[in-house]
């Protein structure tokens, strides 16, 4: 089964930049995807500069807006690139 | 052994009415606790305003160190009688507990306040004896580690009188639903909001009186130790976990997110986030093992020392369970505090810290350690 594992960060300055519409926007994508789709928030990821970030199947992405993270999910959920 | 008074408050104001005419106070002064209670007679505005002077006048002498025979004979000489009733216009109880477990208890037209021991009421001794005209009963005890003091007003006694009950709840009526207050492992305040929910219950959630009710538990005293932001040469990181883990004190708490990453590096222990946003003004808490709780730091230390500041000028602290509110919870029953500060400063949060108006990892600390040196507690600052 291809699963995508999503990580968002939850350090000071990705939360004041929106992590948590990241991981609202995230879980609903969970109804539709179930268990193919692991959504958890994370220490930080390191990259403050560049916030929000989440990790990816372990890639970092940054400057991340709630449209952009749906879109990359989609894309790995849709495609093997997802596969783990 | 030395012991500690740890007090949660829970209010209901009567139907329709917006303030409490019922009003309490703790006083901490080095090696003493005190707790005032006062019900102003009505509801509304002018009882809350009656029952608030009362309580001020007490906090103010108590702090004073006026004697509490002093205090009663003030309030008792100062309060005005209502011509109609021809009883005062607020009533009084002070409950004042020192560290040697000697606990003094005073009432002034209060219902009698109950001990728990070992779940179970003990009967107390009290004294009656007339101060300025007014009769005050007076005991003297001493206090057990896990012994419970509960205090009410009287709207707490005659919960659902008249409809549920035909005289109220009463003494027996309380007891009989308040079980296992020593046992049960509820903070004061959960026991406190118990009796409230047990009362709003019995008047049908429509209050006839405005009811309070005042738990006093009795502990050993209780050291936070608070460890917060990596040291300015990381070399001293591994000192600072050292230092925490060396004295731990009952209460451990790590506030900040790369803070966690170095207990967790250092301990090999897992740190984990919880995905529950309590409060969406913090990030959630974390988790590692042996650590009791783990939050971000700059937001929720910021955040800690407004809820800290608002409880110093009287107000309660929230019900929640944000990182913020769970460490301002600690710090506040605390005796004393210890916090390991490091002043590695993250040069991405600058920028941050000014847009939206946060004071820095140090200040936020200074300003939380003066609010709690207020209180009386000993807190004892180390810089890494």
């Amino acid at each position: 089964m291809q699963s995508v594992e999503v990580e968002i960060c939850a350090g000071t300055a990705c939360h004041l930049m929106g992590a948590q519409g990241l991981l609202d926007v995230t879980n609903t994508l969970k109804q539709t995807h179930g268990q193919r789709l692991q959504v958890k928030l994370t220490h930080c990821l390191g990259a403050c500069a560049h916030g929000p970030n989440a990790r990816i199947n372990g890639t970092l992405y940054s400057r991340l807006t709630e449209e952009k993270l749906l879109a990359l999910v989609n894309e790995l959920l849709a495609d093997n690139r997802g596969a783990r | 052994m030395k012991l500690a008074a740890e007090v949660g408050i829970a209010k209901l104001s009567k139907h329709q009415e917006e303030l409490c005419g019922d009003a309490t106070c703790v006083v901490k002064t080095p090696g003493e606790t005190t707790v005032v209670l006062s019900d102003g007679l009505g509801s509304g505005v002018k009882a809350n305003i009656l029952a608030t002077l009362t309580t001020h006048i007490a906090s103010g002498l108590l702090r004073r160190k006026v004697s509490i025979e002093h205090v009663m004979s003030t309030i008792a000489d100062t309060l005005p009688i209502c011509k109609t009733r021809e009883i005062a216009y607020s009533t009084l109880a002070i409950l004042q507990l020192r560290s040697d477990g000697q606990a003094r208890l005073f009432e002034y037209d209060n219902p009698e306040a109950i001990l728990f021991r070992d779940d179970k009421p003990f009967e107390l001794q009290r004294q009656e004896r007339v101060v300025n005209g007014q009769l005050v009963k007076q005991a003297t005890f001493q206090t057990q580690n896990g012994d419970v003091i509960l205090l009410v007003s009287d709207g707490v006694m005659h919960a659902g009188v008249g409809g549920l009950y035909d005289l109220g709840l009463g003494k027996e009526g309380l007891l009989e639903y308040f079980t296992q207050p020593c046992s049960s492992g509820e903070y004061c305040e959960q026991l406190a909001d118990r009796v409230i929910n047990l009362t709003d219950a019995c008047y049908l959630s429509r209050p006839g009186d405005d009811c309070t009710a005042v738990v006093v538990k009795i502990r050993p005293p209780q050291q936070v130790t608070v460890l917060t932001g990596p040291a300015l040469d990381p070399k001293d990181d591994s000192k600072m976990v050292r230092a925490l883990l060396a004295e731990p004190g009952s209460f451990v708490a790590v506030c900040g997110g790369t803070t966690a990453q170095i207990v967790s590096r250092t301990t090999g222990r897992e740190l984990e986030t919880s995905t529950d946003y309590v409060d969406p003004r913090v990030p959630p808490i974390g988790k590692i093992d042996g650590i009791d709780l783990t939050t971000e730091g700059i937001l929720t230390l910021n955040l800690c020392y407004q809820l800290l500041r608002a409880a110093a000028e009287g107000e309660e602290l929230p019900r929640r369970a944000d990182g913020a509110t769970l460490l301002a919870k600690q710090l506040w029953n605390a005796e004393e505090v210890r916090f390991l500060v490091g002043r590695a400063q993250n040069a991405a949060h600058a920028n941050l810290e000014q847009l939206v108006h946060l004071a820095p990892r140090t200040f936020v600390v200074d300003r939380i350690a003066k609010v709690l040196s207020k209180r009386n507690i000993d807190v004892e600052v180390t810089y890494y």
